[in-house]
């Protein structure tokens, strides 16, 4: 026999019969479900998701079941979507949150908004870098508890044995009896499915649609951008923040910042600084430069997510304008007094600026622009407890 | 028993000394083909925690990236490895104080002594390419200006006990409908800056500080962000030109 002739091709029927073999092998009942597609926008990259918890449909519909489950606290008072709801794109209009027991929280829960791309997650944590170790912090804090489950893990199992979840379980994990670490998981998939690229902003930028923004909100737009207002140094990057990483970024970035909110005298202490009580990322790195130094979040949907900073102690978003414009915050009386521009770890971009009154209005009506009314009003998203109650 | 046990060893021996041997000239080569470089305060290398004192100031060191490209050695183009930190015609190097440092440039194939020549700085093609489809170093938001500007081709950072000051280095006076529209014709001022040196190889690049800095008056008011209007952009300019802050060391 010639080595060189060609190769007589396979009849049709054994290469089918192999072909179904081959695929025969592959669907083993855990891979039933469909893969997972992202709902990106053309050239957008794709977020990085941890290897141990790949993203699948059925675990982003169990997350959502989880994600608005008020027995997911301790004492059936709350779910994750009683401080993340979604008309104020997963935030909500709280200065700062009130856990499930009641307890105040020192901070304004931050808008789930393209997470899945977070290198940093929480207001000031340099070493919480994956939805599944934050989601931790809601669950099992007890100070200040917010959904407070320490200690009631198997009372929430039990709960979870009831439908519509065995199902639920099944589908994404194979497995009816559940589990602290699918629960998680699937919160985790959830959260990451949160996707807003629809704003006007969005078509503009990335679809290269010229009418997408009006030559007011274009107008400031090219403010936001320049290097008067500086606001894109921390704000920078398709999602508007620093803490962003996805597959094809390889590079960390130190998305933490001063922004000089802050700058009293602090009981019992030589410095003065940021309220003793909220110190930002000098409470974990114990170095006073850190003082007062809390991730820059995402400004998509931004004028759903009132209040504002940390703390929430910014009303509106034209508050926030006369903060950076006057490069800092000066408090004249109570607790707090200090002037906040003069705190040495401010950030220097943080300088302040002037506007005329058409050109604050033209960076409002830029900043309205990154507002996505699908993301809000996603079914995908919404409340499945509703249809199912 | 045992002579058949020495002759393994022997053997053995032979074989893997003859194996290292015929390792150590890569491994020259590797080194032949990599230039370390430093940053440095007149002549000194310098560190982000050092303290360095500027009109009996005391600053720190926050922030010091830059874009090179354009390598060629005796007018010869020379590409670099891809790596995250690299592409064959560019390179971002220099640290953001957090530990993310790069003071390296590899390139494909080993130097040899000649005119070593480079740009601080982005090619126009490049420069203003859409940033969310480009890889690594290019996708790098914190050295990203916007589609109109393009990229920082230097972004110095500098703290003080009082005041913070800084130096963004990039395009100015492109022309397009926004910001986030790519200008079609060359900027006004490209604001790149090209650099010839004598190299012989294992010399390290040296970026002086102190000589970019020189005759500027570190002020809240002094920090550029490559306005040609600007006076103390003009010097930071004319500090740019020639050869500027670079040097190779030590002397051949």
């Amino acid at each position: 026999m010639n080595p060189f002739a060609p190769r007589k091709p396979l009849p049709l029927p054994l290469f089918f019969t192999i072909l179904l073999l081959m695929l025969g092998s592959c669907s083993k009942p855990t891979t039933t479900d469909p893969a997972w597609q992202w709902q990106l926008p053309e050239g957008m990259p794709l977020p990085v998701v941890p290897a141990e918890n790949p993203m699948s449909q059925a675990k982003v519909e169990l997350g959502r079941y989880l994600f608005y489950d008020k027995q997911l606290s301790a004492n059936g008072k709350q779910s994750c979507a009683s401080c993340h709801q979604q008309q104020f794109a997963f935030a909500e209009p709280t200065d700062r949150s009130v856990g499930s027991t009641g307890q105040q929280h020192r901070r304004n829960a931050l808008a789930l908004v393209n997470v899945a791309y977070n290198n940093r997650l929480t207001w000031a944590h340099d070493g919480l870098t994956d939805i599944e170790q934050q989601l931790l912090i809601p669950l099992f804090s007890e100070t200040p508890v917010e959904l407070g489950l320490t200690g009631a893990e198997p009372q929430l199992m039990q709960r979870l044995k009831k439908p519509p979840y065995p199902q639920l379980f099944q589908q994404a994990f194979n497995s009816e009896q559940p589990d602290m670490q699918q629960v998680v998981f699937a919160l985790a998939s959830f959260v990451r499915s949160l996707l807003s690229f629809q704003s006007e902003f969005d078509r503009y930028a990335y679809q290269n649609e010229d009418e997408a923004l009006s030559p007011l909100q274009i107008e400031g737009m090219n403010l936001f951008f320049s290097e008067r207002l500086e606001c894109h140094h921390c704000h920078g990057g398709f999602n508007f923040t620093q803490a962003t990483s996805h597959s094809q970024q390889l590079l960390d970035l130190r998305p933490f910042h001063n922004t000089g909110l802050y700058y009293a005298a602090r009981p019992g202490q030589a410095e003065a600084g940021y309220p003793q009580h909220d110190r930002g990322l000098a409470e974990l790195t114990m170095n006073s430069t850190d003082d007062g130094r809390f991730r820059a979040p995402t400004l998509r949907n931004i004028a759903l997510t009132a209040p504002y900073m940390h703390d929430g102690s910014l009303t509106t978003l034209e508050q926030v304008l006369d903060f950076y414009q006057a490069g800092g915050r000066t408090i004249t009386a109570g607790r707090y007094a200090g002037d906040g521009r003069h705190h040495p770890a401010k950030s220097q971009f943080v300088r302040g600026f002037q506007l005329t009154d058409s050109e604050r209005e033209a960076v409002l009506a830029f900043l309205n622009s990154l507002t996505d009314p699908q993301f809000i009003a996603n079914p995908e998203h919404s409340n499945p407890w509703l249809a199912h109650p | 028993m045992n002579i058949a046990r020495t002759a393994f060893l022997s053997l053995t021996l032979a074989v893997a000394s003859s194996l290292l041997l015929a390792c150590n000239p890569k491994e020259q080569n590797k080194a032949l083909n990599v230039i370390e470089i430093t940053p440095a305060w007149q002549q000194k290398p310098m560190a982000c925690n050092d303290a360095i004192t500027i009109q009996n100031q005391q600053w720190q060191l926050q922030y010091l990236r830059f874009y090179l490209s354009d390598f060629k050695l005796n007018q010869q183009p020379k590409l670099l490895t891809t790596t995250s930190w690299q592409q064959p015609g560019l390179a971002l190097l220099g640290t953001d104080c957090h530990g993310n440092d790069n003071w390296q440039l590899t390139f494909a194939e080993p130097l040899a002594p000649g005119q070593l020549s480079f740009t601080l700085g982005l090619p126009f093609v490049v420069n203003h390419q859409n940033p969310l489809k480009a890889s690594s170093p290019l996708n790098f938001s914190e050295m990203f200006w916007s589609w109109q500007l393009g990229y920082k081709f230097l972004r110095l950072d500098m703290q003080s006990s009082h005041f913070g000051w800084a130096f963004h280095l990039g395009s100015t006076g492109c022309q397009s409908a926004s910001v986030l529209r790519p200008p079609a014709l060359p900027c006004r001022a490209a604001n790149t800056f090209a650099v010839t040196l004598d190299y012989q190889p294992n010399q390290k690049l040296q970026f002086n500080l102190a000589a970019l800095l020189s005759e500027i008056v570190l002020s809240p008011q002094s920090s550029c962000m490559s306005d040609s209007l600007q006076t103390d952009c003009q010097q930071l300019f004319d500090n740019l030109t020639m050869a500027g802050p670079w040097q190779l060391s030590p002397a051949p």
